[in-house]
C-alpha cells in the first residue's frame, strides 16, 4: 500500500514535467505525445496532475468506518469561450482502512464539469461524475449530477481563492437507494501564471440516506487536493 | 384710407421716372466722357504736330472748372501732363512745373516717355518731381497665390528719393505686419508672401495697406492707404483631441482600504474552508476532515496577509500605470497625427486678396 502510494506520488510529481512542452520539445517528447499540436490551439487547454488525500467516512447506525488514502489523478480544462470552460478529470487510488470495522477500498472516478463564468467573481459549476468503490466484498457505483455557485476572489498577485457550494439533485448508487440529501462544497487557493497552474483545495461531500431497518446510513467524503498544471495553447 | 396702399400705387410711377432718368442721363454722361476723350486726343495730336498753342487751348478747356464735359481723374492727369509739357516747350517753365505737380499730385505714377517728350520737358518734369513728395500705391487687384511659391506684389512709387515703408494693418487693431520698403525713388515693387511677423500666415480679415514715405530732399512725409480683404483657402482643420479626463484613465494606485480588503479576502476564503464542514458536512460524521480545512484556511490566510502587506508597501498598480501610459501615448500620437494633417492642409493654403473699400468689420 505504501509502496503503491510512493509510486503514485513519484508519477504525479513527474506528470507536470512530462506535460511541460517547452524544455521537452527539443527532445521530441512533446511531438511524440502530440502536445506540440496542443501548443497551437487557439484557446488554452490546461492539463494538470493532482494528488488528493481522500477520507471516506461511512456511518451505519452507531458504527463509523473510515478509510483514507492518496488518490492521484489527471485533469484537463479547456476554455470554449471567454465565459465557458469544460473540465474532465480522472482519478483513482486505494483508501486504506483507518481501523476496524473499515476495510480497504479502491476508488476510481471520472468527472466532467462545465464552468459558466458570467462575472469575474462568480461562476456556476455543473458536472456529472461516476465513481466506483471496490472492496473485497463487492463493487458500488455512484453516479452524480451536481450544480452550484462558486465565488472567486483575487488574493495576492496570481493567487486567488475559490469557495463553492453545490447540491447534487441526482445521485444514483448501485445496489441501494439514492441518498435523500446530497451536498458538496470546496474551498481552494489557486496560483495561475501564464503557463503554470497550481492549487490546494479542500472538498467535502455529504450523503444522507433514508433510514432503513432502524438504522440510517450517512456518508462523507473529504479531500485535500494539491494540483500542478501547465497551460497549453495561446 | 391707409398710407401703404397709396405708396404701393405710387411705386411704379417712381420706378418708371427713375428708369427714364437713368436712360436719359447715362448717354449724356457717356457723351460727356467721349467728348473729353476726343478733345484730349485732339490736343495730343496738335501737341505732336507742334501746334502747341492750339493744343494748350484745348487742354485748358478740359481742365477748366467751367468745362461742360465730365473729366475723369486719368484724363485730368493726362491733360495736366500735356499742359506742363506744352508750357515747357513754350519756355514757361514755372507754369509747366505747376501743371506737372498737379499731375503728380493726382497720380504719382505719371512719367514722361523719352520717346515722346523732349529733354526740356523731361527736365521740367524732373524738377517738378523733386519739388514735390508724393507716395503712390497702384490700385490692388484680386489675387490668389500659393504662398509656398508665389507672393503678392504691391506697386508703389515716390516722386523722388526717399524712404518708403509698406505695412499691412489689420483693421481689428491687432499687430501690424511690415511688408517691405526701403530707400529709393520712382516705382518699386514690394512682394509679400502673406506671412505674419511670427512666420505664420497672416490671419484672414480686412487690412489697410499703408505706404508711408519720407523725402530725403525735403524731409516731408506722405502716405497712402488702400484696403483689402485677406482670405485663406484650404480644407477645414481638425480639432485636436482633448486631454484624457480623469475618468478615462485607470486608477494608478490602490485605494487606502486595499490592504484591509486583501486581508479580508484571504480571511474570507479561510472562513469558507472552515465553515464548509458546518454548511455541507454532517455533524454525525465530524463535519469533514478538519485538518484538510485548516490546510486550505492557512494557505488562504497567508495569501491574504501577504496581499495586505504587499498592498501597503506597493500601493501603485503597475498594470494600470502602464495602461494609462499607453492611453496617453496613444492620445498624443493621435494629436500628433492630427497636427501633421493640419500642417499639411496649412501648407496647401492659398491666400486670396480682394480689394476692399474703406474700413469694415
Amino acid at each position: 500500500m505504501r509502496r503503491a502510494a510512493a509510486l503514485l506520488l513519484a508519477a504525479l510529481a513527474a506528470a507536470p514535467a512530462a506535460l511541460a512542452p517547452a524544455p521537452l520539445a527539443a527532445q521530441g517528447w512533446a511531438a511524440r505525445l502530440g502536445l506540440d499540436r496542443l501548443e497551437r490551439l487557439r484557446r488554452p487547454v490546461v492539463v494538470w496532475g493532482e494528488l488528493a488525500v481522500v477520507e471516506h467516512r461511512v456511518a451505519l447506525g452507531d458504527e463509523v468506518e473510515q478509510a483514507t488514502g492518496p488518490v492521484p489523478g489527471i485533469a484537463a480544462q479547456a476554455s470554449l469561450t471567454s465565459w465557458l470552460d469544460l473540465r474532465a478529470a480522472v482519478r483513482g487510488g486505494t483508501l486504506g482502512a483507518d481501523g476496524a470495522p473499515a476495510e480497504e477500498r479502491r476508488m476510481g472516478e471520472l468527472a466532467l464539469a462545465a464552468e459558466a463564468i458570467p462575472l469575474s467573481w462568480i461562476a456556476v459549476v455543473g458536472g456529472v461524475s461516476t465513481r466506483v468503490y471496490r472492496t473485497d466484498f463487492g463493487r458500488q457505483r455512484w453516479t452524480r449530477l451536481t450544480i452550484g455557485p462558486e465565488v472567486r476572489t483575487p488574493l495576492h498577485g496570481r493567487f486567488a481563492g475559490r469557495v463553492r457550494v453545490a447540491a447534487a439533485p441526482y445521485v444514483a448508487v448501485s445496489d441501494t437507494r439514492a441518498p435523500t440529501r446530497a451536498l458538496e462544497g470546496a474551498a481552494a487557493v489557486t496560483y495561475e501564471s501564464a503557463r503554470l497552474r497550481a492549487s490546494l483545495a479542500y472538498s467535502l461531500e455529504r450523503y444522507d440516506f433514508e433510514p432503513a431497518q432502524g438504522s440510517r446510513r450517512l456518508e462523507q467524503v473529504s479531500g485535500l487536493t494539491a494540483s500542478l498544471g501547465w497551460r497549453l495553447g495561446r | 384710407m391707409s398710407l401703404a396702399p397709396r405708396r404701393a400705387r405710387g411705386a411704379p410711377l417712381v420706378a418708371l421716372a427713375l428708369a427714364l432718368l437713368a436712360a436719359v442721363a447715362a448717354p449724356a454722361r457717356l457723351r460727356a466722357q467721349a467728348g473729353t476723350a476726343e478733345t484730349l486726343d485732339e490736343a495730343v495730336v496738335l501737341y505732336q504736330d507742334l501746334q502747341v498753342e492750339r493744343a494748350l487751348a484745348l487742354l485748358r478747356q478740359i481742365v477748366s472748372p467751367s468745362s461742360p464735359f465730365e473729366v475723369s481723374r486719368a484724363q485730368r492727369v493726362r491733360a495736366y501732363t500735356y499742359l506742363g509739357a506744352s508750357l515747357a516747350i513754350l519756355g514757361q517753365r514755372d507754369s509747366a512745373l505747376v501743371y506737372f505737380r498737379a499731375a503728380l499730385e493726382r497720380d504719382p505714377f505719371v512719367d514722361l516717355d523719352p520717346t515722346v517728350f523732349t529733354i526740356t520737358e523731361r527736365d521740367a518734369f524732373a524738377e517738378a518731381r523733386r519739388g514735390l513728395f508724393v507716395v503712390g500705391l497702384r490700385p490692388l487687384q484680386g489675387v490668389r497665390i500659393d504662398p509656398a511659391r508665389e507672393a503678392f506684389t504691391f506697386t508703389t512709387v515716390t516722386t523722388h528719393e526717399g524712404t518708403l515703408a509698406l505695412t499691412a494693418r489689420p483693421v481689428d487693431g491687432s499687430a501690424a505686419i511690415p511688408i517691405g520698403g526701403g530707400e529709393g525713388e520712382g516705382v518699386r515693387e514690394v512682394r509679400w508672401s502673406g506671412l505674419s511677423t511670427d512666420g505664420r500666415f497672416a490671419p484672414p480679415g480686412r487690412y489697410s495697406l499703408v505706404a508711408v514715405g519720407t523725402s530725403h530732399l525735403s524731409g516731408r512725409s506722405d502716405s497712402v492707404v488702400a484696403f483689402f480683404d485677406l482670405a485663406h483657402e484650404r480644407a477645414a482643420l481638425e480639432d485636436a483631441l482633448p486631454p484624457l479626463r480623469a475618468d478615462e484613465l485607470l486608477p494608478d494606485r490602490h485605494r487606502r482600504s486595499a490592504p484591509a480588503r486583501a486581508l479580508a479576502r484571504g480571511l474570507g476564503v479561510a472562513a469558507g474552508a472552515l465553515l464548509l464542514g458546518r454548511v455541507v458536512g454532517n455533524p454525525s460524521l465530524g463535519e469533514g476532515q478538519r485538518r484538510f480545512a485548516y490546510s486550505v484556511a492557512a494557505a488562504a490566510t497567508i495569501a491574504g496577509i501577504a496581499a495586505s502587506l504587499h498592498r501597503q508597501r506597493n500601493p501603485e498598480i503597475p498594470e494600470n500605470i502602464a495602461e494609462n501610459r499607453r492611453r496617453l501615448e496613444a492620445r498624443a500620437r493621435e494629436n500628433a497625427e492630427i497636427a501633421a494633417r493640419n500642417a499639411a492642409r496649412i501648407a496647401e493654403t492659398k491666400l486670396v486678396i480682394v480689394p476692399a473699400a474703406g474700413v469694415g468689420q
